[in-house]
């Protein structure tokens, strides 16, 4: 039905028609629904009645080259039957199971065959979106911002594709969008935390103004603990308690020294004490003396070896006294530490009878509580801190994307520069005021930005799209970026000036012609400039007129 | 045998030089037996083994500066 160059789909009057008679709901912007749902899209529920009785829609393009034929049943459309001729029926035979593609692989194959994207690229989380993509070359809504598809539409969704569409890095703006989210949750996490919300986070100054404060408690309770006593204790339990747990202490270390010396006395018993050992010993002790005394040995070597050999025949007879010694202490002390502690477990249990022991177990867990207190307080420390260098690796990370963007953007100026120039040469030959399309890298990537004189107005925003559509059309040849077909629902041109829109559609044709690209559009007849209407490329491009009198219009049915 | 000179990981008590000077502040100018010496020797440096003692003996008396008779020991 349409063909290369200029088609537009008319909804007009006819001869017969009466007041009641409308060209609005004539099924212009269903045509566009069903494109969609052929190309990926999601069911609309209007079309139900259609959908309950069976309809099914075909779409031909022309497609990995070859012509490719698409055809989705409005009920349970999960799956599209595909034909095709030429070098694509190969390249689509392995996609296809008994003639039938999943409506995912189907969008796969449309990314790659229409904007050159790769399906990996398509699988990125909060990536480009080929049913995104094709928003911009069907516009079935027409947003002040030519920028975006629908008002709504996140900013980074919009740098993201339009970036894509000019052929510039989009990555770079999903990688900084994310830089930014973190930057972003950092200051959030960072306020709230100021603000009390979040008690487990909070400057650092405050933290370390209450740990000093829980120092100080901490010592003032160590303090109490350690000054312990008790009013009613005529006794001195307490004070005899403590006396003996540090007696306790002071065996139980001794103990631990006598068990070292007694091993090492054993091990010297074992050792060797060969004549030969001892020889060497002396000859040792010579070659010492002469490091030590002025004038050496001043005995015979002789005599000094005999004196040695003496005091070692001994060794023995000492060393085993020794241990004797040693077993006999072991054994008294041992006795005595049962005794010490027999004497003061009988004194806690006389104190915690009294209920002393408690109050003193109650200091210690406070004491206690308060430590723990101070070890969250370290841990949030911490964890400030952790904060801060987060935000100053996010901070790194973002100048280091960047400056990259800012790179790419350097090499790609020119080939900009010449976007910017044609969407100012269109918008100057309609309303002869120059406008500008501007790229330039900030915190969150290539920020496009299209200036108008007058934008505000409706019809001149309607405009500014319709300029940059073209423009993307005109580029896309080039690039392979887009699909080289335009289609542009009858809203696009809501209160645009007749004079504007004569010269827009006069835009479309003239383009279309020169780059051998597809222009579509819907419009009402009483929309169209009447000089235009007689044009020859303009009747020759109506494609199908659908009068208001017509019963189901486009469609020929009511739903 | 103990070292001869303290450095970083050896105090001077534990050289055999810091050693014979511990011996020699305990004889004073008093005559005692090895066996009493000992006993208060280990009280002095309980950590010091016997072999250490009688090393320190020995350079001492090689030295000149102790004599020995009947197993009893004096100062030279």
């Amino acid at each position: 039905m349409f063909k290369p160059g200029f088609n537009a789909v008319v909804a007009e009057r006819a001869p017969d028609s009466t007041d009641q008679d409308s060209r609005n709901a004539r099924g212009k912007s269903t045509l566009l629904a069903i494109l969609n749902y052929i190309l990926g899209g999601t069911f609309d529920k209007k079309m139900q009645v259609l959908a309950d009785n069976g309809w099914e829609f075909t779409l031909e393009l022309q497609l990995f080259g070859g012509t490719v034929s698409a055809t989705r049943t409005l009920a349970a459309g999960k799956n599209l039957h595909i034909t095709a001729n030429g070098d694509a029926k190969a390249f689509i035979a392995p996609y296809l199971v008994e003639g039938q593609i999943t409506v995912e692989e189907w969008k796969d194959l449309l990314g790659l065959g229409l904007f050159r994207l790769e399906p990996s690229e398509e699988k990125v989380t909060g990536g480009i979106s080929v049913r995104t993509l094709l928003s911009y070359v069907i516009r079935t809504e027409a947003p002040k911002d030519p920028l975006k598809i629908v008002a709504v539409q996140s900013a980074t969704s919009s740098r993201e594709h339009i970036a894509f569409l000019l052929d510039l890095d989009w990555t770079v703006v999903l990688d900084l969008a994310n830089v930014d989210k973190g930057l972003q949750q950092l200051k959030t996490i960072t306020a709230a935390a100021r603000d009390g919300l979040v008690t487990t986070l909070r400057p650092e100054s405050d933290l370390a103004l209450e740990r000093a404060a829980l120092l100080n408690e901490v010592e003032e309770w160590e303090g109490r603990i350690e000054g312990f006593r008790i009013l009613e204790d005529p006794n001195s339990l307490v004070q005899r308690a403590d006396e003996l747990t540090a007696q306790i202490s002071v065996l139980r270390d001794e103990a631990v020294v006598d068990g070292r010396m007694r091993s090492l006395y054993t091990s010297s018993l074992t050792d060797d004490t060969d004549a030969p050992a001892t020889a060497i010993d002396v000859e040792a002790l010579f070659a010492a003396a002469g490091a030590v005394l002025a004038d050496g040995f001043v005995r015979q070597m002789r005599d000094v070896a005999a004196f040695h050999a003496s005091l070692l025949t001994n060794r023995r007879a000492f060393l085993h006294s020794e241990i004797e010694s040693l077993d006999d202490r072991i054994a008294v002390r041992k006795a005595e530490l049962s005794r010490l502690d027999e004497q003061r477990a009988g004194t806690l249990r006389t104190l915690d009878a009294g209920g002393a022991l408690d109050e003193l177990n109650a200091l210690r867990n406070e004491l206690a509580t308060v430590q723990a207190h101070l070890a969250a307080v370290d841990l949030q420390i911490e964890q400030a801190r952790e904060l801060v260098t987060t935000r100053e690796d996010l901070k790194l990370q973002q100048s280091t994307l960047r400056k990259g963007a800012s790179e790419q953007l350097a090499g790609s100026r020119q080939k900009l520069d010449h976007v910017g120039a044609q969407f100012s040469q269109k918008m100057h030959r309609l309303y002869g005021k120059d406008a500008a399309l501007t790229v330039e890298v900030d915190n969150a990537g290539y920020k496009f930005t299209v200036t108008v004189p007058g934008s505000g107005s409706s019809g001149v925003d309607r405009m500014k799209l319709f300029c940059f559509d073209l423009t993307l059309l005109e580029e896309g040849a080039a690039s392979a970026r887009h699909p080289d077909f335009l289609v542009h629902d009858s809203v696009v041109f809501d209160g645009v000036d007749p004079r504007q829109l004569a010269n827009a559609l006069r835009f479309a044709q003239e383009m279309v012609q020169t780059t051998g690209g597809q222009y579509i559009c819907t419009i009402n007849s009483n929309d169209i400039p009447p000089d235009v209407l007689e044009e020859p490329w303009f009747k020759g491009g109506i494609v199908r007129s659908i009068l208001d009198t017509e019963v189901g219009g486009l469609l020929g049915r009511e739903f | 045998m103990s070292e001869l000179f303290p450095d970083k990981f050896t105090p001077l008590a534990k050289t055999l030089v810091g050693e014979a000077a511990i011996v020699l502040g305990l004889m004073g100018t008093r005559s005692l037996s090895v066996g009493q010496l000992f006993v208060e020797y280990r009280e002095a440096a309980p950590s010091s083994p016997y072999d250490s003692f009688a090393a320190a003996l020995t350079l001492l008396y090689g030295a000149g500066a102790i004599n020995h008779h009947d197993g009893i020991l004096r100062a030279g």
